[in-house]
Parts: structure tokens; sequence; C-alpha cells
């Protein structure tokens, strides 16, 4: 019987996953249909005028009803919401469906349904409230063993009781019975209680203030990047700004006037390219150091370590004679080709190298042996059983240098910066951000849309933080200072 | 498969330039189809012939046949052989099934006969329902049997243990050793079983190497080592409790204990070390015909038996007697044992003398 309910909510479970799915497509297309609606002031030749967009409130029609520009950014800013509710929401829910055992059932996952329902009435999608709904009946049942009826009656009873039991007067405790060493002991355990209550209360409050620090540019980005130009430089700036206030228009102006996709291309390229070069030659060379006996083994080793010590800054002017014309003559000659220029000089790391070689190291002698005996070469050893063990630390390794390639600024502008007009078709986005100024004619920077276009360059990096969290924390925290 | 070593030598040379002699000169013949149970004191060199034979670690000098191959220069996976490790060392991101496979995947064994193999194999070790499972979710008896299944796939000429049981709990132990004979008879290999455990050794060898700072001390079977050892090491190192050992003299063909005639013997005067087995000793009879009436120092009683404490030459001994033989207050006891029981060894060479 109960495995029966159990398997029954796991297939309500199914359903409620696919029309959140669909839901979730839905607010995509639905996002995508009103964002491309939006318009922006344009000339005669079809370029996009600055200096109008703070005062033009364009009057959209949909499906015949007419839209003001508020209305506009209201659905819009709520239609943002619903995926920003739904999408992590459903994430969390497959990951779930994926490892749910018949013992982790209990009342609160049957509250937990009922508040994800909630949720999804809220953000209109009813089909997965109402499999919610339903589900949780099922999951009241399995649990308590309540039909619906029965439930709904002893909802009643169970708040009185806890309402008694709230308002009930603690009975004043009585010393007179007491002995003087219970009285001290009970004394002491008051007072203990107290300061470990008072300890967590300032630990949190102090972990809060941090979080502060480090979310609030973040909010504070976001939410400039969607004020329109008077709010982003008023002196005396708006900490909240209402849905309808926010100017989504910002990103398809950025968008428009920015080669966004140009440079994305170029930064992937290069990102790509040099992880990939990073991680051969980091699992090579990590590979030779931990398992592989040479003369001079530690001694190449300490002298890599070393280098680690010498600022990167200092490499630029070596690093540029090499690929110059005086060198390989990647850039500054006839054939100029970047891209090398940027790759190449970045496709090892020696933190990377010292980070996966005691990873190597952890790994029992004994399975080199045990793969000796069973025929395995050193080389299909080293893809068959090192690497696969030590994968995570290779995904944290490859996710750290994706992060710096898509924050590496100084070595591309100095590499584009030689080639002129050319070179800026092969500007990284970070330069692009740099050079992009959506000044206005009359020399005023738009600001809010240098925000938005940071904005779209960051949000990426932040979603693959989210995702993959655990690894990179793991990489920061065992490699001490890369980040 | 025959398996001889001779003159077998490894000598570690450390930074320092000093020498270190792992193994000194083995010459060892090991049926085809035999268990062997090489036996020693850590740091003894058990392990270090163990993977001399694996083609693990180079010899110093001295060769190694498989049958009439001369295998020494051999690379350890063209040897033939399975290597079960102290630690199993099992693939941890492999499944049983893919830990199984993997050695007949280096051999391009065919597919279809490699997957055969691989569920064959598990069922002979009793594995069978657990091969999608990762080493991390088997017990230590379970992973032993995924070694030992990996080790057994790809049919190895020789089979060599290095400690496999001593990862195990007591009772696990017991049965595993069951399991590792009855798995060693059904596939008649050729199988070396390194450990230190003697108990361990006697129960499942065919035969036993002693080895002692790389030196063999002596090759026979369990029993026969047991009842005559063939030096005082052996002699020492087998039997629990350990052998009674003392300094004692001969003098006009008598083995003199406490000052008293306690043994004929056709041996020259001098000074001999004896070993006694605590369980040899008998509470004497009437018609006895060696026998010594000692002093008891202290009484134990350990269920079946009771151990005494007393002194022979000042020195102390122990014997298991029969519970009845004494009572929690006796003073004085008479003890005989037999006259072959008696192991004489010389002083200086440590070897038994032959003296029945």
């Amino acid at each position: 019987m109960n495995r029966q309910l159990f398997e029954k909510s796991n297939k309500i479970e199914k359903y409620t996953f696919i029309s959140d799915i669909a839901a979730i497509i839905a607010y995509i297309t639905l996002f995508i249909i009103f964002f491309n609606m939006l318009q922006y002031p344009v000339d005669a030749e079809g370029e996009i005028v600055l200096e109008q967009l703070e005062f033009f409130y364009p009057v959209y029609s949909f499906l015949g009803n007419n839209i003001s520009f508020a209305q506009m950014n209201l659905i819009i800013s709520i239609i943002v919401i619903f995926m920003l509710v739904s999408i992590p929401m459903w994430i969390i829910n497959y990951k779930k469906l994926r490892s749910r055992t018949i013992y982790e059932i209990d009342s609160y996952v049957a509250g937990s349904k009922f508040t994800q329902a909630i949720i999804n009435l809220l953000s209109f999608n009813i089909v997965s409230f109402v499999l919610r709904i339903y589900n949780t009946f099922v999951l009241i049942e399995f649990v308590k063993g309540y039909k619906p009826k029965e439930f709904f009656k002893s909802i009643i009873p169970a708040i009185k009781a806890k309402y008694k039991k709230i308002t009930a007067k603690k009975e004043k405790e009585d010393y007179s019975d007491l002995d003087e060493d219970t009285i001290t002991l009970r004394k002491n355990i008051r007072r203990q209680t107290t300061a470990k209550v008072l300890r967590l209360f300032l630990t949190y409050l102090f972990l809060v203030f941090m979080a502060l620090i480090i979310v609030v540019p973040f909010y504070w980005m976001i939410l400039t990047s969607l004020k329109d130009f008077r709010g982003a430089t008023s002196t005396s700036p708006e900490f909240f700004i209402g849905l309808s206030r926010m100017n989504w228009v910002n990103f398809k102006v950025v968008l428009e006037e920015m080669n966004f996709g140009l440079y994305i291309k170029n930064t992937v390229i290069v990102a790509l390219f040099s992880t990939l070069g990073t991680i051969v030659t980091t699992i090579l060379s990590a590979y030779a150091f931990a398992r592989i006996e040479f003369k001079g083994r530690e001694l190449l080793f300490t002298i890599l370590i070393m280098t680690m010590m010498i600022p990167g800054e200092l490499y630029i002017i070596t690093n540029f004679i090499t690929v110059s014309k005086n060198g390989f003559g990647w850039v500054g000659t006839q054939n100029n080709n970047y891209f090398l220029a940027m790759i190449i000089p970045f496709v090892t790391n020696i933190s990377f190298i010292f980070f996966l070689r005691q990873n190597f190291k952890q790994i029992p002698e004994a399975l080199y042996k045990a793969a000796r005996v069973d025929g395995c070469s050193d080389f299909k050893y080293l893809t068959r059983v090192m690497v696969p063990i030590a994968s995570p630390t290779i995904f944290t390794i490859t996710i750290l240098n994706v992060f710096s390639s898509w924050n590496a600024y100084i070595w591309p502008r100095i590499i584009t910066g030689v080639g002129g007009q050319e070179g800026k078709n092969f500007w990284l986005i970070s330069n692009a951000l740099r050079d992009t100024a959506f000044a206005q004619d009359n020399g005023r920077v738009m600001y809010n849309l240098q925000i938005a276009a940071s904005t779209l360059v960051t949000v990426p990096l932040l979603i693959v933080f989210f995702l993959f969290r655990k690894y990179i924390m793991n990489g920061i925290g065992r490699s001490g200072t890369k980040g | 498969m025959e398996l001889r070593l001779e003159n077998l030598t490894k000598i570690f040379t450390n930074k320092t330039g000093t020498d270190t002699t792992a193994v000194d000169k083995l010459d060892i013949t090991i049926e085809s189809g035999t268990l062997v149970g090489l036996l020693g004191p850590s740091g003894c060199g058990k392990s270090t012939t163990l993977f001399m034979i694996a083609g693990l670690i180079k010899p110093t000098s001295g060769k190694i046949f498989f049958g009439d191959d001369n295998v020494t220069r051999l690379a350890a996976e063209k040897r033939g052989i399975g290597l079960v490790f102290q630690n199993y060392a099992l693939y941890p991101h492999m499944t049983v099934y893919k830990n199984i496979l993997f050695p007949l995947e280096n051999m391009d064994v065919a597919r279809d006969e490699a997957i055969q193999r691989v569920k064959d194999m598990a069922n002979l070790v009793g594995i069978g329902e657990l091969l999608d499972r990762k080493p991390a979710q088997l017990s230590g008896g379970q992973q032993q049997r995924v070694a030992i299944a990996r080790a057994l796939v790809k049919r190895p000429r020789v089979l060599l243990l290095d400690e496999p049981l001593s990862n195990l709990d007591a009772r696990l132990r017991l049965q595993m050793r069951e399991e590792i004979k009855r798995i060693q008879r059904e596939t008649g290999i050729t199988t070396i079983f390194v450990t230190h455990d003697q108990e361990e050794a006697m129960s499942i060898s065919d035969k036993m190497v002693v080895l002692d700072f790389g030196v063999q001390q002596q090759y026979a079977g369990p029993q026969e080592m047991y009842n005559n050892p063939g030096n005082l090491f052996v002699a020492k190192f087998l039997g629990n409790p350990p052998i009674n050992t003392l300094e004692s003299k001969i003098k006009n063909k008598y083995l003199m204990i406490n000052d008293q005639k306690f043994m004929k013997v056709d041996l020259p005067d001098g000074t001999y070390d004896i070993g006694m087995r605590p369980e040899n000793f008998r509470a004497a009879s009437e018609d006895s015909e060696m026998k010594i009436e000692v002093d008891i120092k202290e009484i134990f009683h350990i269920g079946r038996d009771t151990m005494i404490h007393f002194d022979f030459n000042d020195q102390n001994m122990r014997a298991l007697v029969d519970s009845d033989a004494v009572t929690a207050d006796s003073k004085k006891i008479t003890l005989t044992i037999k006259k072959e029981r008696v192991y004489i060894f010389d002083k200086k060479t440590g070897k038994v003398i032959d003296h029945a």
C-alpha cells in the first residue's frame, strides 16, 4: 500500500517536472517576444540616438491591446522574476528526482511540495500547481495515513494545540526545595545557553555583514543597469526601483550598439583553446612530476615553483618580444595571427601543475603496480585511472582557467593594440567593455548602458559559479591563493 | 606451472650509499599447483620476494623460472601473473565489473569471451550480484574477493597474494582463508601467499617458507616444520604460546636440568640451546620414563587447558597441562615430555641437532 503511494507520488512528480519545463519554455518565449518588441529612438539612417533615449516613451500594441512604456517594463520584469524563481526550482527538483528514496519522505517534503505549489500559482503555472497540490495530499497520506478529508479535520485541533503550547504560561521555577548545588548548576547552564545564543547571533551578524559587502556591488550593478539615465546619474540614488521603472530597453540598446557576438566569439575561442592547452600540459607534466622517476625531477620542479614568485606583469614584455616580429612574428608583421599570440602564452599554468601533482600523489602507489601487472601502459594508466580519479580537480582547473581567460584584459589589449583598426576585430569582451563608451554626441557618457554591458558579461560567469560553486571553492581552498 | 627461484638476491642502496640486503640468495622450487606460504617477521623480505616474482622489483642477481622459461628480465605484464595487494588496489572509479574486466581489456580479449570470463570469475569468488557496484560500496571481504577475481580472470600462471587478509576482521579472516584455499583448489593455480601470521600460513599452505633477514630458514610442509623445526629461529617463530627455550649443559651424555639428569642423549659435552613446546608437556604418571618435579610459580586457567609457570635452570618456562592435573593450590607437579619433542640446537649456528 505504502509503496504504491510512493510510486504514485513519483509518477506525479515526473508529470510536474514536464509541466515545469513547459512553463519555463513558455516564460522564455514570452520574454523573447516582449524583448523583441522593445523600441528605441533611431534617426533616418537607423542609428540609435542616445540623446533621446531618456525621453522616449513608446506605446506598444500586443494582440490588439495598447501597452504603455511602464506596463511593458512591468510585464518583462514579472516574466524575468518568474524565470528566476522557476528555473532554480526546476534544477533542485531535478536533482531530487534522481536521488529520492522511500526513506527520505516525511511531512517536511509534503510541506515543501505545498510551498512550491503556491509559488507555481503565483507564477501562473496552473498545471504544476494542481499536480503539486495533488502530490501533497498523496504524500500526506503516505506519511501520516490521513485521507484528504481527515487531514482537513485534523488541521484545526493541531493549530489549537500549537496555540495552547505557545500561550501556556511558563511555570515559575521554584527554587525553595532544591539544594545549593542544583541551583548553581542550573544557573550555570542558563548562563552557558545565553552565551551560546549570543555567540551564534554575533557570528551570523558578522557573516551577514560580510556577505552584504560581496552582494551589494552585484546588486548595485544590476540595479543601475536597469535604471534610466537620470536615475543612474542622480546625486541621491535610489536603492530600490519599482518593477515598472526597470528599463529593459537598456540591454537591447547595448546589444545593438556593441558588436557583442563578435567579442563573445573571440573570447570563447581564446578561452576554449587556452583551457584545452592548459589541461593537456597540466595533466602530462603533473603526471611526470608525480609518478615518473627521472634525474633532476625535484630540481626542475623547484625551479618551476620558484617562477610562481615572479609577478605576472613582469612576463608581459618578454612574452611580447616572443610573439612580436623579433620572435615568432605573430603580431606586428604582415600576417598577424592574434589568436595564436593570445592563446599560446597561456597554455600552461604552474600553479595548476602544482595543484594537480599533489592530487596525483595522493593516488596510492599500489594502483600503479596493479595496473602494471594488469598489462596497462603508463599512458593508459594516466588516461584510464589517474585522470578519472582526479577528475574533480581537473574540472576545477578547467573552470578557474575559463574564468581567468574571460577576465583577461592587459595581454589581449596589448596584442590587439598593435594592429590598430584591424586589431579591434580581435578584441576580447573585456577590451570591448572598456572601449565602448556609449557616449552621447555632447560627450555625456551613458553610465547605465555601460553598466548594462558589464552585467551582460558578468551574468554568464555568475551562472557558471552558482552551478559549479562546490568545485570552484574546492579549487580555491586547496590551491591557497589562486582565484 | 613450476616456479623456481635461483640464487635470488635483492640489495637496496639508499642515498647515503648503505646497502641493505632484503633478500639473500633464495633458492626455492615450488611444485605446480601448490599453495606456498611465505612467512616471516616484518621486514624480512617477504614482499620484496613476491614483487620480484611479480616483476615489479628488479632482482640484483639471481634468476626466476616459470616452468622452463627464464622470466627474470620479463616485464610484469608479460609474465602472466595475478597479484592481490594488501589494500586490494581496486580502481575506485570503476564498478566491480569494470575492475575485473580491466586486465582483459589490456590483453585484447574478444568482447563476448571477456564478458563471459568476468561473469564466471565473479561467480567463482561469490560476488556475482555485486557487479554494478563501486568498490566503496563493498565490505572489506567483498573487496578482497573482487581483487582475487581481478587477479584470476586473466588465467595467470602464478597467483601472488601479498598479505591479503591483514585488513579483515578476525572472523572474516577465517572465512576468507578457507575461501582462498577453495578457489586455489578449484583453479589449480600455483599460488604464493605472503603473511606474517603463522597461524594463517600454517592453516592454508601446502608448504611454507620461513624467511628471516632475507635468508631462507626452512622450506617444508606446515606440520613437518612445526614438529621438526630446522633451527632455533623457526622453532621460536612458530607456535603460540611460543616455545620455551633455555640454555642447558650436557654432562656425560645426560641433559642436565635443575642439576638433575633429565634425558640421555648421545652428544658430546657442552652448552646447548634447548627448546620444548609448552603443549608437549604432560603431567607424569608412575611409569613415565623421563620426569622431573618442579615448583609451580603461577597457574593460569584458560578453559580447556591450564598454563603453569615454573623454572628450569633459573629460566622461566611455561607448560600447558590438563586442567585435571593441577588444582588451584597445587605447589608442585611432576612433568614429562616425549624424547623426540625435546629440540636441541647448536649454540653457535642455531641448527637443530638430531639426537633421537
